[in-house]
């Protein structure tokens, strides 16, 4: 072959070369995909409030409040003849997105016994108890003067409640 | 890998764990209610006033006083003539806290005593009560707390007494009028 034509050759050559990459660079894009993923649960299970429902004979009920953070509300009764009582309402919400359930319940009442003459009970929820996200859950509270004389119990008697509620994840 | 790579991997995965374990405690809550409940009670029922209200003839009040607790009142009449009478009103309250009810009255007079013991003996002056009893269901028993009663004691001299047959218990009538309240647990 002369020199022209090698020289024809190897442009053509070199052009085939270019469109092969040309075309090879197109059959071969990256597609790239992004993606953001975040986790946007929340736990949130308060109390909501604590209103006195119902009172019954000349019983009083001084205050019921709820705390700032909503893990605690607290409330002061005064009984005045025997089988006066008041009951509370307390309103339990699960405000997170996580499904909760009851997985202990803590009653303590410091005065105790059968002779006691104030008592406490409660109502409305119980261990293994779900509160699935958005739902509420509602605790009645209920304290009794027992007694079946006034006069026999001393003037300023008391009896104080702690009752412990508490919720975890329901898996 | 050298001590400073060692530690690198070994410090993000103390973070890591340190992470796994706040989110897992994140996820449950202790919810405490505290109450606390008294007993207040008072009981308080006494006599409030005694008022020499109505007089008869030419009667006198002497003297009508509450003693210091209220449990107690002391009344002297002085009557002239037969027919004579005095009539007080006496107001009895319950500032306590508990239901009250009346459940006895002992009413005794001096000479009503004489008058069982001598034959044809005759009383010149009698006491009588109305507007309480222990049977009724309103403020004539039962006293709330805030509520009171208000009832008479008329003291008389006996109209057709013949005041020549004095003796000496006629001269005096001597009255003890106790009313006991209990608690109203009906109530």
């Amino acid at each position: 072959m002369n020199k022209k034509g090698k020289k024809i050759l190897i442009a053509g050559l070199f052009i085939f070369m270019l469109i092969l990459f040309t075309a090879y660079g197109v059959f071969n894009a990256n597609l790239n995909i992004d993606g953001t993923a975040s986790i946007s649960s929340k736990w949130d299970i308060h109390i909501r409030s604590i209103i006195a429902d119902n009172i019954i004979g000349n019983a009083k009920s001084l205050s019921a409040s709820v705390g700032d953070s909503g893990l605690s509300a607290t409330f002061e009764a005064n009984l005045i003849s025997p089988k006066d009582s008041i009951t509370y309402k307390v309103i339990i919400i699960n405000d997170g997105t996580i499904d909760a359930k009851l997985s202990d319940i803590n009653f303590y009442q410091s005065q105790s016994g059968d002779n006691a003459a104030i008592k406490y009970s409660y109502s409305g929820v119980d261990i293994n108890d779900k509160l699935a996200s958005g739902n509420t859950a509602e605790l009645q509270i209920t304290v009794t003067f027992t007694g079946d004389s006034a006069e026999e119990v001393d003037d300023d008697f008391e009896n104080q409640l702690k009752l412990i509620l508490s919720y975890v994840q329901d898996k | 890998m050298d001590n400073n790579g060692k530690k690198l991997v070994l410090g993000g995965l103390v973070a890591l764990v340190f992470l796994l374990v706040v989110g897992f405690a994140a996820f449950g809550s202790q919810l405490t209610i505290k109450g606390t409940a008294r007993v207040s009670t008072a009981w308080d029922v006494h006599i409030s006033s005694v008022v020499a209200n109505k007089f008869v003839g030419s009667a006198q009040n002497v003297s009508s006083t509450i003693e210091e607790s209220g449990l107690a009142a002391t009344l002297e009449t002085d009557l002239k003539a037969p027919g004579d009478s005095v009539t007080y009103d006496v107001t009895v309250v319950n500032e306590g806290s508990i239901n009250a009810k009346l459940s006895d009255i002992n009413f005794h007079q001096s000479q009503a005593q004489e008058a069982a013991d001598v034959e044809g003996y005759k009383p010149s002056i009698t006491y009588a009560y109305t507007g309480i009893d222990t049977q009724s269901e309103d403020t004539k028993t039962k006293l709330k707390p805030g509520e009171s009663v208000t009832f008479q004691v008329t003291v008389t001299f006996t109209k057709d007494f013949d005041t020549k047959t004095f003796t000496e218990a006629q001269i005096e009538n001597q009255l003890e009028l106790v009313l006991t309240y209990v608690q109203d647990t009906t109530a």
